[in-house]
């Protein structure tokens, strides 16, 4: 009964973690935009940008996943508790963009890890990754109801 | 002295427990939306703060496998439980006296670093290097202002005056204070009352000294490693931390209340502590940039110390 | 003193500035290069934005009865530089404001733009040439219409005809 209920109002707080997989720092630009400017406040879904991998909710992915990266985002990845959720952000997660033939990009990134939500754009606009977060609380949701997590 | 039913009622429902704990979210809450006001933002609804702990039930708990692991697990509770017994014996004016007959400022000087130590502990046993970067901040700036806090303390004390036990105790405190009119407007004060002021961020890490805590810097510190139920325990403690020292001060310098009736004298000292949080908290987080940590320590010994400092040989002197 | 206390003053007063876009519609700029998109029947397959692509997002493929050319640009590697749009003679590909692209996981290899454009025919002969779209006739073939919409070799036929009749060339003149 309690559980339902933390279940229902749980994905009204939803903590963001920006993870950086080799990313020529446009997305990261746009996600900061998204974190900071007063035009595109998402605090007002409850959002809050975190640190820390261990407080984060849903992980906002952005880059080609360069060879040099690949362990240290795989194991930060894994320090995320369940239930998480993947948003990849930007072109190059899931194809590589710009980069796609390069020796050292291993893109795509779900071989490594699963994505839940993706949001094109090379970088995607503010609005739009705002819509992504708002279709991955969804995910979210369902997933707590169903008990399930990505690992599964 | 109190009975053992008063004792766990002020332990449990009120002015601890459940009461600290409602406060503490709303004044949080309060918090995050004023600060997005000031900023142009709309701002998270006002009962975010406790959907955030509730969501932190359900996530999943990660211990480092190099981490101390009873240490790890028990810092939360242990600042848990401090911040609740401080919130428990923190007298609300016009409405509830705290625990009569007893020296409870010296207590409160024990009970206050109570969090801090928590926190210290958690980032020592963290086992992360962000951990014990956060313990050593969180020390050094807990040095830094418990000067001023303790100055002000002694600063109240010596100008109540009373003799040996009663000088320490916060009842004798806010009956002064009933009777000669609120400390706030006393101009020896006045200084004491402005290193309060400056106390509650550095104590909360609210703007220019959220050092130890530092999200990009030191990765949010101590609670790095924590996650899911521990980490709401640390968000809980944070949220009652911030009632009980914005209660300290509203005790120490004016808790008048509004005449005799209880519950308007509640809403009045609610609104109190909201006042002094939105000036202390609030401005200071929508507003500054932090400080380095020495440039931390220095504000504090610098300007905040001598304020508290000449509040207290004003008081003795005058005395 | 304390200039940022007026910042916070006005900015209490002048009240939040920000968009409300999720719980409700938001402007998007006229000309915003969002998914591009293909009107088929425009189409030439030069394969001019093929070439241009930075991103590698378009490809064509081949049909297997031969009958004409599946046109792809994937949105998850497009990067929505509009170069396609610019350099494409008939303006078949288009850059719509359309940003609403996030999508979920399972759909992100199969979140593209697929038209079919289909092959022309030599209207001689009846071999597969590239498509003829009337603007295209318009623009380029205004002078011979008909002779536009022939294949190579029936186009060279047709001239070599057309100049043997109007006897253009005299052999024994040019020697």
């Amino acid at each position: 009964m309690l559980n339902k209920f933390i279940n229902k109002i749980a994905p009204r707080s939803p903590w963001l973690y920006r993870l950086n997989a080799g990313s020529c720092n446009g997305c990261d630009v746009e996600l900061a935009t998204v974190a900071l400017i007063p035009r595109y406040d998402v605090e007002r879904l409850g959002c809050k940008y975190c640190g820390s991998p261990r407080h984060a909710d849903i992980v906002l992915i952005s880059g080609p996943l360069t060879s040099r990266v690949r362990d240290k985002v795989l194991r930060v990845y894994d320090e995320i508790p369940h239930p998480k959720v993947t948003l990849a952000c930007g072109a190059c997660p899931v194809s590589g963009g710009v980069y796609r033939d390069s020796y050292t990009v291993n893109s795509p990134i779900d071989q490594y890890i699963p994505i839940d939500v993706v949001v094109p754009g090379c970088p995607p606009r503010p609005h739009a990754i705002i819509e992504g977060v708002a279709l991955a609380l969804e995910i979210w949701r369902k997933r707590l109801e169903e008990g399930t997590c990505s690992r599964s | 002295m109190t009975s053992f039913f008063e004792a766990t009622f002020a332990m449990l429902i009120f002015p601890g427990g459940l009461f600290a704990l409602a406060a503490g979210l709303m004044l949080k809450g309060v918090d995050r939306k004023a600060v997005a006001r000031l900023q142009r933002r709309v701002g998270p609804p006002l009962y975010q703060p406790a959907l955030d702990v509730l969501k932190l039930t359900v996530k999943e708990t990660l211990i480092p496998h190099t981490a101390n692991e009873l240490a790890f697990k028990l810092a939360p509770v242990l600042g848990l439980s401090g911040v609740l017994l401080t919130a428990a014996v923190m007298p609300i004016g016009g409405v509830w006296n705290g625990v009569t007959g007893m020296k409870d400022l010296l207590v409160l000087l024990y009970l206050l670093p109570l969090p801090a130590m928590a926190l210290m502990i958690a980032g020592s046993a963290s086992s992360s290097p962000y951990g014990a970067l956060g313990f050593s901040r969180e020390m050094v700036v807990m040095f830094a202002y418990e000067m001023p806090l303790i100055a002000s303390f002694l600063a109240v004390a010596v100008r109540v005056g009373g003799t040996g036990g009663s000088m320490f105790a916060l009842d004798s405190i806010i009956n002064y204070q009933m009777a000669h009119g609120p400390m706030i407007f006393d101009p020896i004060m006045l200084p004491a009352f402005i290193a309060m002021l400056l106390f509650i961020p550095g104590t909360m890490g609210a703007g220019l000294f959220d050092i130890p805590e530092a999200e990009p810097e030191v990765i949010e510190g101590p609670l790095l490693e924590y996650s899911g139920p521990l980490l709401a325990m640390f968000q809980l403690m944070s949220a009652v931390k911030l009632v009980v020292v914005v209660e300290l001060v509203v005790a120490l310098f004016m808790p008048n209340g509004l005449g005799g009736n209880v519950l308007v004298n509640l809403v009045w000292h609610l609104f109190k502590c909201l006042a002094l949080m939105l000036v202390a908290v609030t401005v200071f987080r929508a507003s500054t940039g932090r400080l380095r940590l020495e440039q931390g320590f220095t504000f504090f010994v610098k300007y905040t110390s001598p304020l508290a400092l000449a509040s207290l040989g004003l008081a003795y002197m005058l005395r | 003193m304390l200039p940022f206390l007026k910042v916070l003053a006005r900015n209490l007063r002048q009240g939040p500035s920000t968009d409300p876009f999720p719980f409700a519609p938001t402007y998007t700029p006229a000309r915003f290069r969002g998914r591009a998109e293909l009107d088929a029947e425009q189409c030439i397959l030069c394969g001019i934005c093929r070439h241009v692509c930075a991103a590698g997002a378009i490809q064509f493929r081949a049909a297997e009865d031969g009958s004409g050319m599946e046109f792809r640009v994937w949105h998850n590697s497009c990067t929505y530089c509009g170069l396609c749009a610019h350099y494409c003679p008939t303006k078949a590909i288009r850059m719509t404001n359309d940003w609403h692209l996030s999508h979920k996981g399972e759909d992100m290899y199969s979140f593209a733009e697929t038209k079919f454009v289909k092959l022309g025919q030599c209207a001689e002969c009846g071999a597969t040439i590239q498509p003829r779209p009337a603007a295209i006739v318009e623009k380029l073939g205004a002078r011979y219409p008909e002779r536009f919409m022939l294949c190579p070799k029936c186009k060279r036929e047709t001239l070599a005809n057309h100049a043997a009749s109007r006897k253009v060339i005299r052999v024994e003149e040019a020697r």
